[in-house]
């Protein structure tokens, strides 16, 4: 279990979190949704270990880890532009990291990841060759490999086509069931955050407006932002939808 | 991350140390010597150098010869830029024009110069080829020629860069809006070139005014910065507070123009992105633009063809057939080999250890939160700003007392600093389109920041280490200007060599050594180029398949490792190194015969020579007494008397001979030289003009520009002519006739004894005035040359051998070379100089000259610089 404990963040002077709380348990899958400099990205930077809060506490387990460096946080994030090194093929990308640690590779266990998720063809071709949703798998392996305690992901979607964005959702989803994987994600589009969380923690101008299931969400707003920000989106899209199948509203 | 923060600290500065060393420290001392005099600190230098009218008119000189190349540079660019991306010129002709507009950077700018002169001088290539006389190329007109040739490669990269950004969807924009021509030209090509122009312009006007190298070579007595720069520090007394003051003179306004440059690029303004959209279609421009790319081509390939050419013929222009003999001279010499040998090891250490330092400076600035970051890019608009004679001048400055003076590493040094901006900026922009998670996800994958640079950054940095290594290697090769200060008789480069061997006009070993350094920097380019087109193209995925294209990197990389190869293991040079440094102001005959007495007394790869001028070896002996780098020295008397008297720093010689005149104990003569005219009779019948038989008769308004004689600032033959004037018209009257003889020789005021020859056989000059001797071993060669002993009288100086006193093994071995050196080549010597000077000499009586006469003062230090005020009077003074 992840817990956050009036996390506060300034930058120049001006305050981009304002105590933020919450609790995330083990294998769900939570987004931090919310418009850009909402501050779901510093938030996002200050649970993975990559900058520290003014105030406030970021618990794992019990455990306090807000002084704990990067590396011995045991959490990962797979990045929106994925950084796949391109002078290493896909397989050299994803044991990448298993080489710095002193034990021998466990070949068995690389390839159900690879198998899993079903780079087997592309193991051998360089990064320039993937396609986005094969870039987007290569470093999801690479990351996981690692056997991370929390898995964090930037805007997984936004580089995608469309039809790959539905399957990498299924599988995202799958692999939080299968390895019971914490997974944190961030994202500004509502539809996404929607359709593939748990749990949707609301973030506007530094604060958690409202963080509850989906359903909590589209039914209970709690506020003009929510239903301004997000209900309306997504009825538009509805309307338009249902307007080119020539469903009456 | 503290870990991650001390390694980026450490390294952080150790860079920091390292540019304080090799910029901050060097330039300070540099200011501070600026007001240093000898009775105190002051601005008594800078008021006694404004106050020079020499001085001043140099700097005007250098100012408006620099706005004028960089105007036509400018234009010329501007032009090639066109055509290059607004004209359907065929892509295949495009690429050449790219390519050999470029070409002259992997040159020496020494090397213009003098194939400015083989090619358009009187009688060079292409005056001949075409008929008449030839522009006037000594002073101006060659110095325009050559500094348009130097700025406007990297004009023209600028330029062309601007381009690129050019959207040309705009021109068709316009087009349909309805623009006149007129108008359309100027907001869619002008105004977003604006900047780039205004670049170009700043750009050639500081390279024309900082360099060297082509004044060095073609500058004639048109006077500017550069070469006042070099007098005053290698001139006849070096005077440190006054070369500091024109090195700062020289700073300032590269620096002003550096800020310029910054502030213009503010003008820069770009299209989102060049656009496929091709130029319309029209014959007459692309015709047109495509003749003023053939011309320029042209223009270029005019001027170097004689490099390729002459080297190759046994005495252009008179001799023209095949001959690999210079060639094959240049290879069998041990000095010219190790000054190429010197070149390339300056070059590789230069471009691995700057590439290094340039790289790791990048990475600091590009890519880590380091709060001093920014006095990296500080540091390299500095290096970018500073000529590369004001840095050498200020490593002078400050290595001089330490180890490092006279050895390769302090010429490493000077250009790492030198040409650091360049390397840097690469790796900065590569560094700025890596994406900036790789370092956050190397970290997350658990490897340390140093881990992931080498294990991330550097393998995907291959095109620009290549590229960051060539362009390092390439200036290392070719400048002159940084060195020049800093090279010493064991680490001449070929730069500096052929400042020396242009003291005795040998043009075709200079062509020889520039084709050496031109190959071997086309190797390595068209290498590097290959090595980095192959790592672009596996980065981008456009590898095109392995085996062919593998080859084309392998072909140039293996020539480009024969050569390099070739450059230690080749020729002679790979014997023992020499031991004892003799230096001398003796002419080709002369150190071609101690060379070969030495050899003959068994001391073959022991020693090295290094020949100076006059002055300048005089200048050294009396400035830096014991400490100069020689052990042996060969000079006139009166500068080894007063250089004994100030710093008493010549040892006893054990008597070899008996000289038929008493001398001191520390030195022994070795020969003397008389002087006298000569002429060329070919061009005096070509031109009309009867065969002088005086010095006065030289005085004569029709020989302007006909005749060449020594300058006496930098030559004792030139005191033999001025001995000559003031013995038979004494000094006021003398020094009239004199000035209108300075005005007759004009460009062609030599700083070498043996340079009014080499124009005399060259056919630019039809008499001159130089060493009798030289003019008959021509003449017996068959060489368009006949001896004049002039009315006035033939005088003769004596040289003198001596031996740097250092009391231990090194100053034995010397002694007895010195005594070889007599004793093994005093025979040949006087058959070159038939002067007797030892007991039982004869000389034959075609070897005696007509006029023999004496000039009855004893010739000291202080006459001299009497005849030299006197000199510069006749010259300066109307």
């Amino acid at each position: 279990m992840l817990q956050l404990e009036r996390i506060s963040k300034q930058f120049n002077g001006k305050t981009v979190l304002h105590g933020i709380d919450a609790e995330i348990g083990t294998g769900e899958i939570v987004s931090l949704l919310g418009k850009s400099g909402s501050g779901k990205t510093t938030l996002l930077n200050i649970i993975l270990g990559m900058e520290s809060p003014d105030s406030g506490r970021v618990l794992f387990n019990g455990a306090d880890m807000t002084r704990v460096p990067v590396k011995d946080r045991g959490f990962n994030i797979v990045f929106q532009d994925y950084a796949l090194f391109p002078h290493l093929n896909a397989y050299e990308n994803i044991i990448y990291g298993l080489k710095n640690r002193k034990v021998p590779l466990n070949k068995r266990e690389i390839q159900d990841y690879i198998d899993f998720l079903e780079l087997g063809p592309h193991l051998l071709k360089k990064v320039y060759q993937l396609s986005g949703g094969q870039k987007q798998r290569v470093a999801l392996a690479r990351t996981l490999v690692m056997k991370p305690q929390i898995l964090l992901m930037d805007e997984p979607l936004s580089a995608l086509d469309g039809v790959i964005k539905e399957s990498i959702k299924a599988r995202i989803r799958s692999i939080a069931k299968e390895f019971n994987l914490t997974t944190i994600i961030v994202t500004h589009d509502p539809e996404e955050a929607l359709t593939m969380s748990d749990q949707i923690m609301i973030i506007d101008e530094g604060r958690v407006v409202q963080f509850g299931t989906p359903d909590n969400i589209i039914h209970s707003p709690v506020c003009p932002f929510v239903e301004s920000f997000i209900l309306r989106q997504l009825h538009i899209k509805r309307e338009n939808i249902y307007a080119l199948f020539g469903v009456a509203k | 991350m503290t870990g991650e923060r001390r390694g980026m600290r450490g390294l952080y500065i150790a860079l920091i140390v390292l540019l304080a060393v090799l910029l901050a420290a060097p330039l300070a001392v540099l200011a501070f010597r600026s007001f240093r005099t000898d009775a105190g600190t002051g601005l008594d230098n800078y008021q006694s150098v404004l106050t020079d009218s020499g001085l001043v008119g140099a700097f005007w000189n250098s100012v408006k010869i620099s706005g004028l190349t960089a105007a036509v540079t400018t234009i010329l660019a501007f032009l090639l830029g066109y055509a290059l991306h607004c004209t359907r010129l065929p892509g295949r002709f495009k690429s050449v024009v790219k390519t050999g507009i470029l070409v002259p950077m992997l040159l020496p700018t020494i090397t213009y110069g003098f194939a400015i002169i083989y090619s358009y001088g009187n009688q060079g290539l292409m005056t001949r080829l075409f008929g008449g006389n030839g522009p006037d190329i000594y002073g101006f007109g060659g110095l325009l020629i050559g500094y348009v040739i130097y700025t406007l490669p990297p004009a023209f990269l600028l330029i062309q860069d601007a381009f690129k950004y050019v959207d040309r969807k705009f021109i068709l924009v316009s087009k349909l809006m309805g623009d006149s021509p007129l108008r359309s030209f100027g907001n869619t090509i002008v105004r977003p070139m604006a900047g780039a122009a205004g670049g170009a312009f700043v750009l050639s006007f500081v390279l024309s005014f900082t360099d060297f190298g082509i004044p060095a070579s073609i500058g004639g007595n048109y006077e500017v910065v550069a070469t006042m720069l070099y007098q005053a520090m290698l001139g006849s007394i070096p005077d440190f507070g006054r070369g500091a003051v024109i090195a700062i003179a020289m700073l300032l306004p590269a620096l002003f123009c550096m800020f310029l440059l910054g502030w213009l690029e503010r003008f820069n303004f770009r299209h989102e992105a060049g656009s496929e959209t091709g130029p319309p279609q029209n014959r007459l421009r692309d015709a047109g633009f495509g003749l003023v790319c053939l011309l320029t081509l042209a223009g270029m390939a005019s001027v170097f063809a004689v490099m390729f050419i002459s080297p190759f013929m046994g005495g252009f222009p008179y001799d023209l057939n095949f001959t690999f003999k210079h060639v094959k001279k240049v290879f069998a010499s041990r000095d010219l080999l190790h000054s190429f040998r010197n070149s390339v090891a300056v070059a590789i250490l230069t471009a691995v250890i700057g590439t290094v330092i340039a790289y790791a400076a990048a990475l600091l600035s590009a890519r880590t939160p380091l709060r001093g970051r920014r006095v990296l890019d500080g540091a390299s608009m500095v290096t970018n700003a500073v000529p590369g004679m004001v840095l050498g001048l200020a490593y002078l400055m400050l290595f001089s007392g330490s180890p490092l003076k006279g050895t390769l590493i302090i010429l490493v040094l000077c250009n790492l600093a030198h040409f650091f901006t360049t390397p840097y900026l690469m790796a900065k922009n590569a560094f700025s389109k890596m994406p900036p998670s790789y370092e956050k996800t190397g970290e997350l994958l658990g490897d340390s920041w140093t881990r992931t640079v080498f294990r991330v950054l550097v393998p995907n940095s291959g095109a620009t280490l290549t590229a960051m290594f060539g362009y390092y290697f390439i200036n290392s090769m070719v400048t002159i200007s940084g060195v020049i200060f800093l090279v010493s008789a064991d680490t001449s480069l070929v730069a500096s060599k052929i400042k020396e061997l242009q003291h005795f006009g040998q043009f075709n070993e200079i062509f020889v050594l520039s084709l050496l350094i031109f190959f071997t920097n086309l190797a390595v380019k068209r290498a590097g180029d290959r090595i980095e087109a192959q790592f672009l193209a596996s980065a981008a995925g456009t590898a095109s398949g392995g085996g062919k294209s593998r080859f084309r990197v392998a072909l140039p990389a293996a020539i480009a490792i024969v050569f390099l190869s070739f450059a230690f293991l080749g020729g002679p040079g790979n014997a023992a190194r020499a031991t004892i440094t003799i230096q001398t102001n003796g002419d080709e005959e002369a150190v071609s015969a101690m060379k070969t007495a030495l050899d003959e007394a068994g001391y073959e790869g022991r020693y090295q020579v290094q020949s100076l001028g006059t002055s300048e070896l005089g200048g050294k002996l009396l400035a830096e007494g014991k400490r100069i780098d020689a052990d042996i020295v060969t000079m006139s008397s009166y500068f080894l008397e007063t250089a004994q008297q100030e710093h008493g720093m010549f040892a006893e010689l054990a008597g070899t001979g008996s000289p038929l005149e008493k001398q001191p104990a520390y030195y022994r003569p070795i020969l003397a030289l008389t002087g006298s005219i000569f002429i060329n009779p070919a061009v005096l019948e070509e031109r009309g003009l009867p065969v002088p038989e005086s010095v006065l008769e030289l005085a004569d308004p029709a020989y302007q520009g006909l005749i060449s004689i020594p300058n006496l600032l930098d030559s004792s033959t030139g005191w033999l002519l001025v001995q000559a004037v003031i013995h038979e018209y004494g000094e006021k009257e003398g020094q009239k006739m004199f000035r209108q003889l300075l005005e007759n020789a004009g460009p062609h005021l030599e700083s070498s004894g043996s340079g009014p020859l080499k124009k005399v056989l060259a056919g630019e000059t039809a008499a001159g005035f130089g060493l009798r001797n030289q003019a008959i071993a021509a003449n017996k060669q068959g060489m368009p040359v006949e001896t004049v002993d002039p009315a006035e009288g033939n005088f003769s100086i004596t040289e003198f051998v001596a031996v740097i006193d250092r009391e231990d093994e090194q100053t034995d071995l010397a002694k007895e070379m010195a005594a070889a050196l007599i004793e093994y080549g005093r025979e040949e010597l006087l058959r070159h100089y038939p002067v007797p000077l030892y007991e039982g000499e004869k000389v034959a009586p075609e070897n005696r000259p007509g006029h023999p006469k004496a000039f009855g003062q004893p010739l000291t230090v202080e006459l001299l610089e009497s005849h030299q005020q006197w000199f510069i009077d006749a010259k300066d003074r109307p």
